[in-house]
């Protein structure tokens, strides 16, 4: 069982390289939010995650203190008793300040649940974003980031319970996580937490199980494109 | 475009305290109290929006941060603003730590890396190769610091190439790409012997996460 939530641990989780490349700092903020979100609810992942991130303790004290101190730098060089970091902290406190309270929902359905410190990486007033729906469908959805760079989008998509995710092709790679509810295609059951990785050119139609709405969180390179009557709807997300 | 109704948020959203404001003497004061803390726990605070247990934690991290950003960027005052930026990251994500992510100082060490990545994406960040420091870690005078003589001895006995492929990547941030292309291995290598590399250290640092 989750310890966050009750619900059973995810079934479905991303690629170990995906953790290490987490660990090393690569991933683009998209993704860092899929596997954050699969993170947040997979303590499986936690603990491999954790190994390939254990050695940046001891970096960051090694190259974090005075050149000369090398590793064996004391203590106090990091303790900064001479308060140079008076007005690092003044700044801060600015900048915290500066962090709204929000009341921020979405109007049209009850939040999802977000791991604990997902939020603080998503943008702010997120759900006051314009939602838009996709066509001959009930799904909603927001764009959360794009990154012009590498064309990568991740959107926040909710689907109302026991309803077709139109079915659709992936140009690229897809990310699916999770958060709330559970959806069904031929990969198998996607319940809360749980990870999809989509290959280029594969295409499916996740089936919203009955009973409680689907949040998920989707991560494209490269965009998808609907097939059948909603063809034409295909701007979206390219 | 939108339905009206505001529905009050489900039962499996975890709760955050208000935060408290409290003066800068206060906030000193209590933070003295809270110097022999440990960081989880500072953490959990800081999740609920605790600004005495983050100056706390400020305190005690900042110093290193600012240490390695310095080394990192070319530009000492864009290391300043991403010091800024890891600590607002600190204060926004701190729910998303717990225990079994490791030590907290690797915790930040990620979001140092994060924030390094995204500086370099907008553009703004010329990087430091730190193949030289990397080679030139002393051995720590104080045996009795394990940890960072541990690291000494796992970088001393770190092959060649894996460590090549650690120090610009993981501790110097510089993409895969990037990486691979200075090296002139294909990419598929160089994740593998970064993956060997980050296997060696962890086993000389001790494997188990707290
Ligand atoms: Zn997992």
């Amino acid at each position: 069982m989750s310890q966050l939530t009750g619900n059973p641990e995810p079934r479905h989780h991303p690629p170990e390289e995906m953790l290490v490349q987490h660990a090393a700092g690569q991933l683009d903020t998209a993704r860092r939010i899929t596997i954050e979100a699969h993170l947040g609810f997979c303590p499986r992942c936690r603990t491999a995650f954790a190994r390939w991130s254990q050695p940046g303790e001891a970096l960051l004290s090694a190259f974090g203190t005075a050149p000369s101190a090398g590793p064996g730098g004391t203590a106090t060089a990091e303790l900064d008793p001479a308060g140079e970091l008076g007005d690092s902290w003044s700044r801060l406190e600015a900048g915290i300040d500066a962090l709204e309270e929000e009341d921020d929902r979405p109007t049209f359905a009850p939040p999802p649940p977000l791991p604990p410190g997902l939020r603080g990486m998503l943008p702010a007033r997120l759900y006051q974003r314009r939602w838009r729906r996709i066509p001959f469908s009930t799904a909603r959805f927001t764009i959360v980031e794009h990154d012009q760079e590498s064309s990568t989008t991740l959107l926040m998509v909710h689907i109302g319970p026991d309803r077709l995710f139109p079915r659709h092709e992936h140009l690229g790679y897809e990310d699916v996580v999770v958060l709330e509810g559970a959806f069904r295609d031929q990969k198998g059951l996607f319940g809360q937490g749980d990870f999809q990785l989509n290959e280029p050119g594969t295409m499916h139609r996740p089936e919203v199980q009955p009973g409680a709405p689907c949040w998920i969180l989707s991560r494209y390179d490269k965009g998808v494109r609907f097939t059948g009557f909603r063809g034409w709807a295909q701007r979206f997300g390219s | 475009m939108l339905e009206v109704g505001f529905s009050t948020p489900s039962a499996t959203v975890w709760p955050v305290e208000k935060h408290r404001k409290s003066s800068a003497r206060e906030q000193l004061g209590a933070s003295r109290e809270l110097d022999t803390t440990a960081d989880p726990v500072l953490l959990a605070r800081v999740a609920g929006r605790d600004r005495v247990a983050f100056r706390v934690l400020h305190r005690r991290h900042a110093g290193k941060v600012r240490g390695y950003l310095r080394r990192v960027c070319r530009d000492p005052e864009v290391a300043e603003d991403l010091l800024q930026e890891v600590f607002l990251g600190i204060w926004r994500q701190a729910g998303g730590y717990c225990q079994e992510r490791g030590a907290v100082g690797a915790w930040i060490f990620g979001i140092v890396r994060n924030k390094i990545f995204d500086a370099r994406r907008r553009g703004k960040l010329v990087l430091s190769a730190m193949d030289e420091a990397i080679e030139n870690v002393e051995a720590p005078p104080d045996s009795r610091r394990d940890l960072r003589l541990a690291l000494y001895q796992a970088l001393e006995t770190l092959p060649e190439t894996q460590r090549q492929a650690v120090s610009m990547t993981y501790i110097g941030g510089f993409t895969y790409d990037e990486t691979a292309a200075r090296l002139a291995v294909p990419l598929g290598t160089l994740k593998s012997r970064l993956r060997a590399g980050l296997k060696h250290l962890r086993d000389c640092l001790g494997v188990s996460p707290t």
